[in-house]
C-alpha cells in the first residue's frame, strides 16, 4: 500500500468522525426544531381560531357599536338642527325685543311731545280765556254803549220826525193857501189833499212794498195795496213810484185809499206792459 | 505499461511503490467527506443553539441563530 494511501485512509478516517460528530446534533436538533415547529404550528391554529372567534364578536360589537354610533350622530345632528333653530328663533326675537324698544322709546318720545304740546296748548287756551273774557266784557261794554247809543239815536229821530212832520204841515198849509189863493178857493185845514191832480210827496223819502194786486171789476182799473200808510204820511191822491230794485222803473202809483197801515193805490203803467208783482218797491220818490 | 506494473524487455528496474487506483480512490473519498463535513457544518450552525454547530437544542426552549 502506497503511504499516500494510508494518508487518505487516516483523513477519511478522521474526516467521518467529524462527519458523524456534526450529523448526530444537527439531525437532534433538526428533530427538536421540527416538533417545536408543529407545536406552534398547533398553538397558532388555536390562536387563530381563537382570534376568528374575537373577531366575529369584534365585527358584532363594531356593528353594534357603529349602530350605536350612527343613532348618536342621528341624535347629534337633530340637537344641532334644534340649536340652529333655537339659535335663529333667539335672533329673530332679539329682532323684535329691539324693535318694540325701538318703539317703546318712540311713543315715549311722542308721549313727552304730547305732553309738551297739551302744556302749551293749555297756556294757549288759558291765554285765550284770559282773551275771551276781556273781549265779552269789551263787548259788554261796547253793546251797553250801542244801546245807550241807539237809545239816544231813537230820542234824536223821535225829535226829528216830529219836527219834519211839523215842517211837511206847515208845508202843506202854506202850498193849499197858495192854491186857495190862486184858485179863489178858501184854505182848508187838515193834512189829506182832496185836490183831483195827484200830487208828489216832497218829503223824506217813503219806502215800502207791494202786498197785493188786483184788477176792480167796476172800473177795470189795476189796483196795488202796499205796506204803507197814514202812519208813513201817506195820503189819498199822492203820487207814489213803483221800481223793481233800485234802477227798474215800472209805473206809478195814485193813492186812492188809505188806512193806518197800508194804503190802496191805481196803478197807472204809462202805456207799458208792465207787470206789478207783490214784492216790487214802492218810493215817495225816485232820487 | 510501465504504469501497470508490467515489467517490459528493456525498460528500467522499479525502485518503489507508486500510487495506485486506491488511492485515487480514498483521495476522492477525502474531498467527498471534506465536502460533507463543511455542509454538515453549515446546516448544523443553523440548527444549533446560537449557532452553535456541536450543541443540542432544548426542546422547551429552542434558540435560533438570526438571519
Amino acid at each position: 500500500m502506497h503511504i499516500l494511501t494510508k494518508v487518505f485512509v487516516l483523513f477519511a478516517a478522521v474526516l467521518s468522525l467529524l462527519l458523524a460528530a456534526l450529523t448526530i446534533p444537527f439531525a437532534y436538533n433538526a428533530n427538536a426544531i421540527n416538533e417545536a415547529f408543529l407545536d406552534e404550528r398547533d398553538a397558532k391554529d388555536a390562536a387563530l381560531g381563537q382570534l376568528q372567534a374575537q373577531s366575529t364578536a369584534f365585527d358584532a360589537e363594531l356593528s353594534r357599536v357603529q349602530g350605536e354610533i350612527a343613532t348618536i350622530q342621528n341624535d347629534l345632528a337633530q340637537r344641532e338642527a334644534e340649536i340652529n333653530d333655537l339659535r335663529s328663533e333667539n335672533t329673530r326675537l332679539l329682532t323684535d325685543k329691539r324693535n318694540a324698544e325701538n318703539a317703546r322709546d318712540a311713543i315715549a318720545g311722542q308721549v313727552d311731545q304730547f305732553g309738551e304740546t297739551i302744556k302749551t296748548q293749555t297756556e294757549l287756551v288759558a291765554n285765550y280765556r284770559s282773551e275771551i273774557t276781556s273781549l265779552r266784557d269789551a263787548e259788554l261794554r261796547f253793546r251797553r254803549e250801542k244801546l245807550q247809543l241807539e237809545d239816544r239815536v231813537n230820542d234824536l229821530e223821535s225829535n226829528n220826525e216830529v219836527l219834519t212832520q211839523t215842517q211837511r204841515a206847515l208845508q202843506e198849509q202854506l202850498a193849499e193857501a197858495r192854491e186857495a189863493m190862486d184858485s179863489g178857493f178858501s184854505s182848508r185845514s187838515g193834512t189829506g189833499a182832496t185836490s183831483s191832480d195827484p200830487f208828489v210827496y216832497s218829503g223824506p223819502a217813503i219806502v215800502g212794498r207791494v202786498r197785493e194786486v188786483e184788477r176792480d171789476d167796476a172800473t177795470g182799473q189795476l189796483l196795488a195795496r202796499v205796506d204803507l200808510g197814514q202812519n208813513d204820511q201817506i195820503r189819498e191822491n199822492m203820487k207814489l213810484f213803483i221800481t223793481r230794485g233800485d234802477e227798474q222803473f215800472l209805473a206809478n202809483l195814485v193813492v186812492v185809499e188809505t188806512d193806518l197801515e197800508w194804503s190802496v193805490g191805481r196803478i197807472d203803467t204809462l202805456g207799458t206792459d208792465n207787470s206789478i208783482r207783490p214784492g216790487d218797491i214802492v218810493r215817495s220818490t225816485l232820487q | 505499461m510501465a504504469d501497470f506494473g508490467m515489467q517490459m524487455p528493456g525498460g528500467k528496474m522499479q525502485r518503489g511503490p507508486v500510487p495506485d487506483v486506491y488511492a485515487a480512490l480514498m483521495a476522492l473519498a477525502c474531498v467527498a467527506l471534506v465536502a460533507a463535513c463543511v455542509v454538515v457544518y453549515q446546516g448544523a450552525a443553523r440548527v444549533g443553539p446560537d449557532g452553535n454547530a456541536i450543541g443540542v437544542q432544548d426542546q422547551n426552549n429552542i434558540k435560533l441563530p438570526g438571519r
